[in-house]
């Protein structure tokens, strides 16, 4: 991970102090199964210098933005740079205190706390993910402002105060707009550096499918990667939803492209079907074929030897 | 042959935008194929000609055919012309273009491709570019190579440069040997609507092998926003229309952009020449135009004095029903809200149960709570304001700032809107938004106006109450189920264009009411209407309308129907 960071040109200073965080905090063995060894990179030289600043300063960060800008693969690339162990935690309507801090139960004859993600996390100073928080009613987060903000304490009632491990960090993303989400309060938002997502652009886009596909034709990436932003370009001007607009089933496509199949048929697994309204579907499907030819297989998509 | 459905229209229309990178206009020319399905390959030239050109200039030249009988032969001619450019400049950001421009030329020359009995210029000129294209040698005349090499415009040709060429070249060609080729006669015209014999140019005619759709105002290089495909007959143009509505009922809430953008969603089917007008009554600056306006503005003042007067007569009961109505719905909230508690393995410790632990080994010894919040409820209030409301809008206005004043009350969200509709405009006006506490006032500002056209107003308060962040959704009708307006809609049954009125207006009316509420939207209605129209009621709402004989009745019968939602939820 740090040699990829020096790839991308993050400043030495940074890795200088990450190489030293992660001295200072090593992973215990029991716990180097939750450190994600992620899939993708993230690739945005501004954002990670950003992110890594207000992390190796102590913040926690919270990352906004519409679907497809990477919040949960930097979230997974962060844990895995600062070699910390992670969790993750999705948030829902119907998330409380039990599900986050901890509840009672009974074993061994004995009344118990059984420890919740967050209190786990902050024990073994973890890497919390805190994913889509505003789809939680921001009453039942109000458990966790002392946890966020400077005391880094859980206080559990009946129980102890549990003090936050110092390499304790929280990364909480949020999809602004999305159904079903609320506006995050101020004093949760008040607890995080904010970090605004940017739009993947067709550039770095290629170069993750490159990434990812090293055999990828150039070409072909780069028709993928404007693909991606004809169709992003139609959802902003609100003709469709962002249903089509997935990130994850154009990069699996074009994975079920090598294991043989014809790339119309991946892109239409991958991102028409991913709406479910015949017109939505037509309009992506028409954009496709402006864009690329469905006939295409393994032999033509991929450079071979 | 069948009329190119909305379907296709919308679906060309994407595929001009996608290839223009720009969302903002209303495409005017548009290519479907023989079955009326939109051409994908045409559409992206059209669009890539707004990509790469200025297109008002090009629209002009368009349009300066548009006097001549032969405009539909110079126009495909000009097509050809610009394909070829495009193409080429398209190419190295698409490479997939080649096979799409292909296949089309395969497509055509297989209807195409065969020598015809009758010489057709436009035809013959086509069939040698797509055998170019195919890379075949085309059969023709000297001549005829000559203009299509000409009319191949190059790619590095800029818009002066294409408008210039096209002038001179149609200039010398036609004006030379358009008279010649008059034994050629026109391009057979498809006829849609049965106009035989007449030499009316039909808005769908044949282009390459399918269908080109020349709106009344293709090539008027207009670019208006709003103006839409197809507009009512009225004297005023669309964007003197839409000022009119904005100065008389208020200012719009949402952007041009926005409401195009809704009234593309919205304004379909039946609805489909209907435009919407959002707004909270925000006067617009202007000067009243006739003395009609004036007076009617004066009358809807006295209106206002009216609603308030009548409430503050009747305050003492009114109060009353408030508060009863308060109580009710907060007890049946409070209700609701009644924690249900299950047993668990884990959570709060239930004393009574602890022994279980011990000796039974039954680990279930805690509670938890469950479905104690039902989410956040909100309720919608609409208002039928069209003239047939006017002997009782001092009642109406009443009985929704009561219901309101109730909800705010106890803290529940409401939105209360009133509907009518005029000159093809359905007006939806906010008097009081969710958060809005302090403006229950404004509700007095209920007049009616115009008319009603229940169906479109439900599908925009629908629309809108999906894009609200509660979980559970309450909507409210004050409505006397009396659906009138102007514009027709066309019927199925005796394919002809019908009132909305009457069966046709409530059937529309009900199928919205449906429609919400399948989506989840708990739809009531308080009816204000006459005995006779009770059946109507009836088949839009089922049993979910109550009938206030007078306002003291109000609280119980509205309490009742919110209890009853509630409960439901």
């Amino acid at each position: 991970m740090l040699e990829f960071l020096r790839r991308e040109g993050i400043d030495h200073t940074i890795l200088d102090r990450i190489t030293e965080f992660r001295s200072r905090y090593p992973a215990t063995d029991e716990m180097r199964h939750r450190v994600p060894s992620p899939r993708f990179h993230y690739y945005g030289r501004e954002i990670w210098n950003q992110a890594l600043t207000a992390l190796l300063a102590g913040e926690n960060l919270l990352l906004v933005g519409p679907k497809a800008t990477g919040k949960n693969v930097l979230a997974e690339n962060l844990a895995a740079v600062f070699d910390r162990p992670a969790w993750d935690i999705s948030f829902y309507l119907n998330t409380d205190a039990a599900s986050l801090i901890g509840t009672d139960t009974f074993k061994n004859g004995e009344v118990q706390f059984r420890r919740g993600p967050i209190t786990q996390c902050a024990l073994e100073g973890g890497f919390g993910v805190l994913d889509e928080i505003n789809m939680a009613k921001n009453e039942s987060l109000a458990v966790l402002h002392a946890t966020l903000d400077f005391r880094r304490i859980i206080d559990v009632p009946g129980y102890d105060r549990i003090l936050l491990a110092p390499s304790t960090r929280f990364i909480a993303t949020m999809n602004y707009g999305y159904a079903g989400t609320r506006e995050l309060n101020e004093a949760l938002a008040s607890r995080f550096m904010v970090l605004n997502m940017p739009i993947i652009g067709a550039e770095d886009l290629q170069k993750l499918l490159l990434a990812q596909f090293p055999n990828l034709r150039r070409e072909y990436a780069g028709q993928l990667s404007e693909l991606f932003q004809d169709i992003r370009k139609k959802c902003d001007s609100s003709e469709i939803s962002t249903k089509a607009l997935d990130l994850r089933g154009l990069l699996s496509a074009v994975s079920l492209v090598q294991n043989g199949l014809k790339l119309g048929q991946a892109l239409e697994m991958g991102m028409i079907n991913k709406s479910f309204d015949p017109f939505e579907r037509q309009l992506v499907q028409d954009l496709i074929t402006a864009r690329i030819r469905g006939d295409l297989g393994a032999d033509e998509l991929f450079a071979q030897g | 042959m069948n009329a190119v459905t909305d379907f296709q229209r919308r679906r060309a229309v994407n595929q001009i935008w996608n290839a223009a990178k720009d969302y903002s206009f209303v495409p005017d020319f548009k290519a479907y194929d023989g079955e009326g399905n939109a051409e994908l390959y045409w559409n992206f030239i059209i669009g890539a000609v707004r990509r790469h050109y200025d297109y008002p200039k090009i629209a002009a030249v368009f349009s300066a055919f548009q006097q001549y009988e032969e405009s539909d032969t110079y126009e495909g001619l000009l097509w050809l012309g610009l394909e070829n450019a495009v193409y080429q400049r398209e190419l190295p950001q698409r490479p997939v273009l080649k096979s799409l421009r292909e296949d089309y030329a395969r497509r055509y020359l297989a209807v195409y491709g065969a020598p015809l009995d009758d010489y057709h210029l436009l035809d013959c000129l086509s069939a040698a570019h797509y055998q170019r294209i195919l890379g075949q040698e085309p059969r023709m005349n000297q001549y005829d190579i000559k203009l299509l090499d000409e009319l191949e415009f190059s790619p590095e040709m800029d818009t002066e440069a294409v408008v210039e060429r096209a002038k001179e070249l149609f200039a010398r060609w036609f004006q030379i040997t358009a008279e010649e080729r008059r034994r050629e006669h026109h391009l057979p015209l498809l006829f849609l609507g049965g106009h035989k014999g007449k030499k009316v140019k039909t808005r769908y005619r044949r282009f390459g092998i399918g269908l080109g759709d020349h709106p009344a105002h293709a090539y008027s290089g207009e670019e208006d926003l709003l103006r839409r495909e197809d507009e009512p007959l009225t004297h005023l143009t669309a964007a003197q229309l839409r000022s009119f509505v904005a100065f008389k009922f208020g200012a719009p809430m949402f952007s041009e952009q926005e409401t195009a953008d809704l009234e593309r969603r919205l304004c379909t089917g039946n609805h489909s020449f209907c435009h919407l007008h959002f707004t909270k009554g925000v006067p617009e600056k202007g000067n009243i135009q006739n003395a009609f306006e004036a007076l009617k503005r004066e009358q809807e003042g006295k209106q206002v004095e009216r609603n308030r007067l009548y409430y503050e007569t009747h305050l003492a009961e009114n109060r009353t029903s408030i508060e009863r109505l308060a109580s009710r719905i907060r007890n049946s909230v409070l209700l609701y809200l009644e924690p249900a508690y299950v047993r668990s393995d884990a959570g709060l410790l239930d004393g009574d149960r602890i022994w279980r632990g011990a000796v039974l080994e039954d680990e279930k010894v805690f509670r938890r709570t469950e479905q104690g919040n039902m989410g956040d409820l909100s309720v919608d209030i609409l208002l039928d304001a069209s003239t047939s409301q006017s002997g009782r809008q001092e009642r109406v206005a009443t009985q929704a700032y009561i219901i309101a004043q109730a909800l705010t009350q106890c803290a529940i969200p409401c939105r209360v809107m009133s509907f009518c509709s005029m000159t093809g405009y359905t007006i939806l006006r906010v008097f009081r938004d969710y958060t809005a506490t302090k403006d229950n006032n404004r509700i007095f500002e209920y007049v009616s106006n115009g008319c009603n056209r229940d169906g479109l107003a439900v599908r925009a308060v629908h629309e809108l109450m999906r894009e609200s962040p509660y979980d559970h959704k309450i909507l409210i009708l004050l409505s006397d189920v009396k659906p009138h307006d102007a514009l027709r809609i066309f019927s199925e049954d005796s394919a002809e264009y019908i009132g909305y009125e009457q069966e046709a207006g409530v059937r529309d009316t009900a199928a919205e009411v449906r429609r919400a509420r399948a989506d989840g939207i708990a739809v009531i209605c308080v009816f204000t209407g006459d005995e006779e129209d009770l059946p109507n009621a009836k088949l839009v709402y089922n049993k979910d309308f109550s009938r206030i004989p007078s306002v003291d009745k109000l609280a119980d019968a509205v309490g009742s129907l919110l209890q009853e939602q509630i409960r439901n939820l």
